[in-house]
């Protein structure tokens, strides 16, 4: 699954060490999910979305086309 | 996560590194307990991997006391853990788990029937523990490091 995590932290100008401090993981898997190697959960989707302030969507892309 | 002050993440991760590395320490020092006091009622001898009952016994107390501490750093302990670890980590954690479980319970039958075709000596309970520990632990490093 594609996402803007990396674009939306860079915004901030925070490490990814930052980011994970904020949302309570590790910076491993911060950089997991900026890679794509992992799909974070629901729970914490939700949260990326309320630290962004965007829909979950805005951030996390599944490529769907709508077929 | 309301908390806007610059670094605030950076205290949070350090702090989470710290207590990580406190509770690997705790380990460790358990591990190092439970070695010297069977070295020191035992000796040279003294290992929880080559011991045998015909050749060694320790007091009932210090059975208990030592008992007490393998069930805390291999039960309590990582289990606490579990509920302090982020979701990813937990993951890998959790599958490395079952698949050590996997590991024991295919073992124990396969090895014993090479053992009644005479390629192998009879399944020990020390060879079973390791391989259910070293399966699980390169299990975890696979699942960690595998990308």
């Amino acid at each position: 699954m594609k996402n803007r995590l990396k674009v939306l932290r860079a915004e901030r100008d925070w490490s990814q060490a930052e980011l994970a401090g904020r949302l309570d993981v590790s910076r491993q898997a911060v950089n997991a999910i900026e890679t794509g190697k992992y799909d974070p959960s629901l729970p914490l989707a939700f949260k990326i979305g309320r630290l962004f302030s965007q829909p979950i969507e805005e951030i996390f892309d599944d490529e769907f086309d709508g077929e | 996560m309301t908390d806007q002050r610059p670094g605030y993440g950076e205290e949070k991760e350090k702090a989470s590194k710290r207590q990580f590395n406190n509770a690997l320490a705790i380990s460790a020092i358990i591990g190092i307990i439970i070695a010297a006091a069977l070295k020191y009622a035992q000796g040279d001898s003294g290992s929880i991997f080559t011991a045998s009952p015909d050749t060694m016994s320790i007091s009932p107390a210090l059975a208990i006391g030592l008992t007490i501490l393998v069930l805390a750093g291999f039960i309590v302990f990582p289990v606490l853990g579990l509920f302090r670890m982020d979701e990813l980590e937990r993951g890998h954690n959790v599958n490395a788990s079952a698949l050590a479980g996997l590991y024991g319970i295919t073992a124990f039958p396969a090895w014993h029937l090479l053992s009644l075709g005479g390629l192998l000596p009879a399944p020990t309970a020390v060879g079973l523990f390791l391989i259910i520990f070293c399966g699980g632990f390169l299990s975890y490093l696979f699942l960690k490091y595998r990308h």
